[in-house]
């Protein structure tokens, strides 16, 4: 069966992403299946079945003319121009991603703590500012040099390739397996920048602890230390999460193996009444992680970090609270979704009510972004081999 | 005897979906099975000419599509045949009747 799905999956590769397309794969693959199971269940060998299904299957430049891609028969492939990624060079760009998102976070972790050895080693000459220095250039010379990494992968990613079936699978679900710890790692990280002030809270005695060393010293570095790794986790999952986009960003609706990880959820098996400028902006939702289905809440969207921003700064300057107001931010990163849901919510309630199926297309899509499309597919195939029913007539092999 | 020609049986594979459709709704791959079954494995009818015949029958009106589920719980389009379909059925009827009459005239 994995072979008639390879081989239909070939087939489709270089078809556009179009809905059409997508409903003849679904409809080709399941009467393959039929006929496979039914092949099977009358005691054929699996290759015999397989080679069967693949004989009888026809060729695709029959459903040209309906699905309405004539084009891609008429022009050349190589109008195209386009190219299968080797799959030991994404495994490679994912390493060397893995790699330059430690360092480059690592260099921004030096660059926060470097003010710890003033405050720590304060008392005595030289080190101290040596050591700043000396954080601060290690810092910048790893993010200068994680950010260069990836420089030799850039052929990649100038147009001239795309991700086949296989290295797309692996791709969303290497993705997967990191959605996990991506989102442990982040909230740890925004934990750590939150709780940040703590030491410096308790740890409030101006008293000399150690020489010349006093708590609210220690509190002080603590701050920046624990600051310091909070930004190391938010960055260093930011940065992964990154590596697979960008990778999933080759494809387009231009090729269909790719874009099915996200678009293709909001097609449906069950969803074929969907019309084209429907399709058109489900597809523009599974592109963008957020599109709203109203203006009101894009809007907000658009203004929401500027506005945060110029409240911190107004709020800073005013009272010069500078210690605490920065609490602004966290706070706001995590009131940014709830606000724009309600406010998206809001207006797709009332366009429902004009009878405008729009919105149950976009927060459709907007539920479903992480969903693997391919492992729902494996679902269905697997359920339908208990789909078999004997047949008795003599079927006599074709050819 | 050999295999049928697809190029003379084109014409006539919406006839024989048609066919099967006014017995009852039916989904993809029985109805392959039918014609096969009908035509007593004399003519097998590939998949992909089986569901472009069933889009273009479809966008002319011959034939709906709605999501039906099989006795497992499986999902499926089935396909029904309109009223239009049920004229054209009988149009290519009649044109057959033809056709079989003045090629008729030209075998030996």
């Amino acid at each position: 069966m994995e072979a008639i799905r390879n081989y239909l999956e070939t087939m489709f590769a270089q078809m556009p992403n179009t809905p059409d397309v997508r409903r003849a794969r679904e409809e080709l693959l399941a009467m393959m299946e039929d006929k496979y199971n039914e092949l099977i269940a009358e005691g054929r060998s699996d290759n015999e079945a397989v080679g069967t299904v693949i004989s009888e299957f026809g060729n695709l430049s029959e459903l040209a003319e309906s699905l309405g891609i004539s084009y891609v028969f008429n022009e050349s492939r190589n109008t195209q121009g386009r190219k299968p990624a080797d799959m030991e060079e994404i495994e490679s760009y994912i390493e060397t991603g893995i790699a330059s998102a430690v360092i480059i976070s690592a260099g921004i972790f030096f660059c926060i703590i470097c003010v710890c050895f003033p405050i720590l080693l304060g008392s005595l000459p030289v080190i101290p500012t040596l050591m700043f220095f000396v954080s601060v250039g290690l810092g910048v010379l790893l993010i200068v040099y994680g950010s260069g990494m990836k420089k030799k992968f850039r052929h990649l990613f100038t147009g001239e390739y795309y991700l086949d079936y296989a290295a797309t699978k692996y791709v969303t679900d290497q993705q997967h397996n990191f959605d996990n710890t991506s989102t442990l790692l982040r909230s740890l990280g925004i934990m750590l920048c939150v709780v940040c002030f703590v030491p410096s809270v308790i740890l409030n005695n101006e008293v000399n602890f150690i020489g010349k060393l006093s708590l609210s010293d220690i509190g002080a570095a603590l701050l920046f230390i624990l600051v310091g790794f909070g930004v190391f986790l938010i960055v260093y999952s930011s940065k992964i999460r990154g590596v697979f986009k960008k990778l999933l960003k080759l494809n387009d609706e231009t090729t269909i193996s790719g874009d099915y990880s996200k678009t293709a959820q909001s097609e449906t098996f069950n969803s074929y009444n969907t019309n084209n400028t429907n399709d058109r902006h489900a597809k523009k939702n599974g592109k963008k992680a957020e599109v709203f289905s109203n203006g009101m809440a894009e809007f907000v969207a658009s203004v929401y970090w500027p506005t945060v921003v110029c409240l911190y700064l107004i709020w800073s300057f005013q009272t010069f609270s500078w210690a605490i107001s920065w609490i602004i931010f966290p706070i706001a990163s995590a009131a940014r979704k709830p606000i724009l849901r309600y406010l998206d919510g809001l207006d797709q309630s009332k366009n429902n009510y004009q009878g405008n199926s729009f919105n149950q297309t976009n927060s459709f899509t907007q539920q479903n972004t992480q969903q693997n499309n391919f492992n729902q597919t494996g679902d269905v195939i697997d359920a339908q081999y208990t789909d078999i029913t004997p047949q008795s007539s003599g079927n006599k092999e074709e050819g | 005897m050999g295999e049928i020609s697809s190029d003379v049986i084109r014409g006539y594979n919406d006839t024989m979906i048609l066919y099967i459709l006014r017995k009852g709704p039916s989904y993809g791959y029985e109805i392959g099975k039918e014609i096969r079954r009908i035509s007593d494995d004399k003519y097998v009818i590939k998949e992909t000419t089986l569901y472009s015949a069933f889009t273009r029958m479809e966008k002319n009106g011959y034939v709906e599509s709605y999501n039906g589920e099989a006795e497992s719980g499986k999902k499926r389009t089935y396909y029904r045949i309109t009223d239009d379909g049920e004229a054209y059925y009988h149009n290519k009827c009649d044109e057959w009747h033809l056709t079989k009459e003045v090629v008729g005239n030209f075998i030996e």
